[in-house]
């Protein structure tokens, strides 16, 4: 015990000692976390669309009107159609639709009216949104014409009574923040493992080793004494962003905090004994750094969930988000916070840490007897 | 004639040097590459495939060829049929699904009106709002196609400009090729600067008979080669592997670049000549190549982030950057379309680059 607590203090001193160090350890996790819950937060909405009405009838001002009541176009008017390609080309607007002159007049006659709808394909993913936005506007226009029809004629169709209804759960506003705040924790619960993994290529790097091994202290205070005080700092860490996702993002707390803590630590532990034993291999101190930072806090970015749906992937990148840390600490973070979820459903990610966990720290300790000789 | 010669002398000291830290060297030339697959290969294709439960309560013919409609439509993926909604439930809590359909009884009849009900998993945010989206397609689709001879009354006549496949990987890999390319420059400057005065040499070249812009120019041309032919491949990739189309000159590209490299070569030498060792410089420029990415809208587009986001990006040179590869890549845009974004990264350049140069001389003094 005493030799672990001398570690800790030898450990405590080389981190105040840095003073870069110091300030990405507490500020640089922070920063980040606020830094790109903003950016990654924007919801899709508000999209700016030229909207050219050539048509003067009553139905076409129905159609425009279903338009704007929609929360994700941004609606402009414009005369002429030469205006919409022209928008569209300088970026000014992302949608254009033209409804015809004949608009009205086809519907009266019972033909198809056809609006003309332009989509910027150069951003898929408003361009995704937009298209279905503009199908479902068009679908509800048409059932509504046909439902007129059919009851003029008394025609009556099973279908014509269906009704649709969705319900979001857990999230009902479909708010992106709430979603991305618990994802970004688990990258940004990175800053011990980095800092355990530099730690032990610190040595390596100055030649210092030796002496580490020369002395009288036994391998598991020299392993666990150097990892302790990171440990102590994702603790801290797993408070101030519990605190920022509540007070800052309005994130709910829908489960319990205890269990959000204890898993945290569970995480730290799995990602901190993966980055002791890139350690064990780096030759250099930054060296072991970086790949830590790109395996924890880099590849999760593309491939946790976070941002990039995972069940889109081919199998070999699900295969892949399925072995990073970060893939199941989003799905308990986001468990957590947002449904309310408990162990009865948390348990196959929380396995899942616990034997990353496990092999690498056998692994790692392994490694660092060995070297000990 | 004497400024040449010193110059490609302190080029050759500098290749030498970076060819005896081959192991970090390559290890920055070869991320970028392997960022470009993973994110290439994560984002071909659509949002399609969303795994969704479906709970058929009616058991009919009606119901049966609406699961059929939701399997086949590329959005989803029927994984479960599960017996109650509270099993269906249960499944969007263990996060299996993203959606869950329930099909109530009497849906083939429905006498009275009937209403299908969709649950959409809205935590994870990745997906949501697409799963919302497509759950009303398929299930309007299915409805519309209903009425019997009646052709829908209204139809859409859409045409997607610059990306008709709407494929997401012209959207993030040339997002991704200036991310990569600031990181390989920032690291690799540092490399060259930061070396100088871990070891203390800084102060030698102050005494050497040479000028700070021979220094300066002498130590960037390795890095402007470099970076060039990490521009090369990464370009062969984007073209070759991942099919996205560069509409726009080629030439004008390697111009753009040119003023763009001058940018983050002065970020560069000025975080060198603030960090004390490589073991700091490299970290924090990792940190920094992250923060800027998402800042210069590689997830998402500038102009529908939040107010104070935007109003720090427009410090980011890689947002023109990205704005520019990605308008000359999709629209094949020209200098005079991207003129609107060449103008502040040009000064942004001419500025970054003085300051480092000032604090450069100011260190060595």
């Amino acid at each position: 015990m005493r030799a672990f607590l001398a570690v800790v203090r030898n450990e405590i001193t080389l981190i105040l000692r840095d003073k870069v160090y110091l300030l990405l350890l507490t500020v640089g996790g922070v920063s980040t976390l606020v830094t790109l819950a903003y950016t990654l937060s924007t919801d899709i909405e508000d999209v700016r669309t030229l909207v050219v009405n050539l048509d003067a009838g009553q139905h076409s001002r129905r159609f425009v009107q279903a338009l704007a009541n929609d929360r994700f176009f941004d609606l402009e008017m414009a005369a002429r159609r030469e205006e919409a390609e022209q928008s569209l080309q300088d970026g000014s607007a992302r949608v254009a639709v033209v409804v015809p002159a004949d608009y009205s007049q086809c519907i009266d006659r019972g033909e198809v009216a056809r609006v003309q709808v332009l989509i910027d394909g150069s951003e898929p993913g408003v361009a995704v949104l937009a298209e279905s936005h503009v199908s479902a506007i068009v679908g509800s226009a048409s059932h509504q014409l046909a439902m007129d029809v059919v009851e003029r004629q008394g025609v009556v169709d099973f279908r014509s009574r269906v009704e649709y209804h969705a319900r979001v759960r857990y999230n009902a506003d479909l708010k992106t923040v709430l979603g991305v705040v618990p994802g970004l924790m688990g990258i940004v619960l990175i800053v011990p493992a980095v800092g355990a993994s530099a730690a032990f290529a610190r040595e390596r790097e100055r030649g210092s080793f030796e002496v580490v091994a020369s002395t009288p202290l036994g391998r598991w205070p020299l392993l666990l004494g150097r990892v302790f005080p990171y440990v102590l700092v994702g603790l801290l860490d797993i408070g101030i962003f519990t605190a920022i996702a509540r007070l800052a993002f309005a994130v709910p707390l829908r489960g319990g905090l205890g269990l959000f803590v204890v898993l945290g630590c569970v995480y730290i532990f799995a990602t901190a004994s993966s980055g002791v034993l890139i350690a064990q291999f780096s030759r250099s101190q930054h060296g072991a750094a970086i790949i830590t930072f790109e395996l924890f806090g880099i590849a999760p970015t593309y491939l946790s969930n976070i941002f990039f749906p995972v069940a889109s992937m081919p199998l070999w990148l699900q295969w892949l988000s399925a072995s990073l840390p970060a893939t199941h600490f989003t799905a308990i973070a986001r468990g957590i916070f947002l449904k309310g979820a408990g162990w009865e459903v948390l348990w196959p990610n929380v396995s899942a840490l616990l034997a990353m966990g496990a092999l690498t720290s056998v692994l790692a300790y392994a490694r660092f007897r060995k070297k000990l000789g | 004639m004497e400024t040449l010669y010193r110059i490609i002398q302190i080029a050759r000291k500098e290749i030498l040097e970076l060819w005896r830290r081959a192991g970090v060297v390559s290890f920055i030339l070869i991320l970028p590459v392997l960022e470009m697959f993973v994110l290439g290969y994560a984002t071909a294709g659509g949002i399609n495939d969303l795994p969704a439960a479906v709970v058929d309560g009616d058991k009919s013919a009606a119901s049966r060829r609406l699961i059929q409609a939701i399997h086949q439509a590329r959005s989803f993926e029927v994984v479960a049929l599960p017996e109650t909604s509270a099993q269906a439930e249960r499944l969007l809590d263990e996060g299996k699904v993203s959606a869950a359909f329930i099909i109530p009884q009497g849906f083939e009849r429905a006498d009275g009106g009937v209403t299908i009900a969709a649950i959409i998993d809205g935590s994870n945010t990745a997906v949501a709002s697409y799963a919302a989206a497509y759950a009303e397609g398929v299930v309007g689709h299915f409805t519309a196609q209903a009425f019997g001879g009646l052709a829908a009354p209204v139809d859409a006549e859409t045409r997607i400009w610059y990306n008709q496949e709407l494929r997401r990987e012209n959207f993030y890999i040339p997002a991704l090729l200036g991310a990569m390319m600031s990181l390989v420059v920032l690291a690799i400057t540092a490399i060259c600067v930061v070396r100088e005065r871990e070891r203390g040499t800084l102060e030698q070249l102050m005494v050497a008979p040479i000028r700070l812009i021979e220094l300066i120019v002498g130590k960037l041309i390795p890095v402007i080669v470099i970076s060039y032919a990490e521009l090369i491949v990464m370009l062969l990739i984007t073209t070759q592997v991942f099919n996205v189309p560069i509409r726009g000159s080629l030439a004008l590209y390697a111009g753009l670049m040119a003023v763009y490299l001058l940018a983050e070569m002065g970020v560069g030498i000025l975080i060198s000549t603030l960090a004390g060792s490589q073991s700091q410089a490299l970290p924090a420029i990792f940190l920094l190549v992250t923060m800027n990415s998402t800042l210069a809208g590689f997830f998402t587009p500038v102009d529908m982030m939040p107010p104070l986001v935007q109003m720090a990006s427009v410090f980011v040179p890689l947002r023109y950057f990205i704005d520019m590869t990605r308008q000359l890549f999709a629209k094949g845009a020209g200098f005079y379309e991207l003129a609107p974004q060449l103008v502040p990264l040009a000064g942004m350049s001419v500025v970054l680059f003085a300051a480092s140069a000032w604090l450069l001389r100011r260190r060595m003094v």
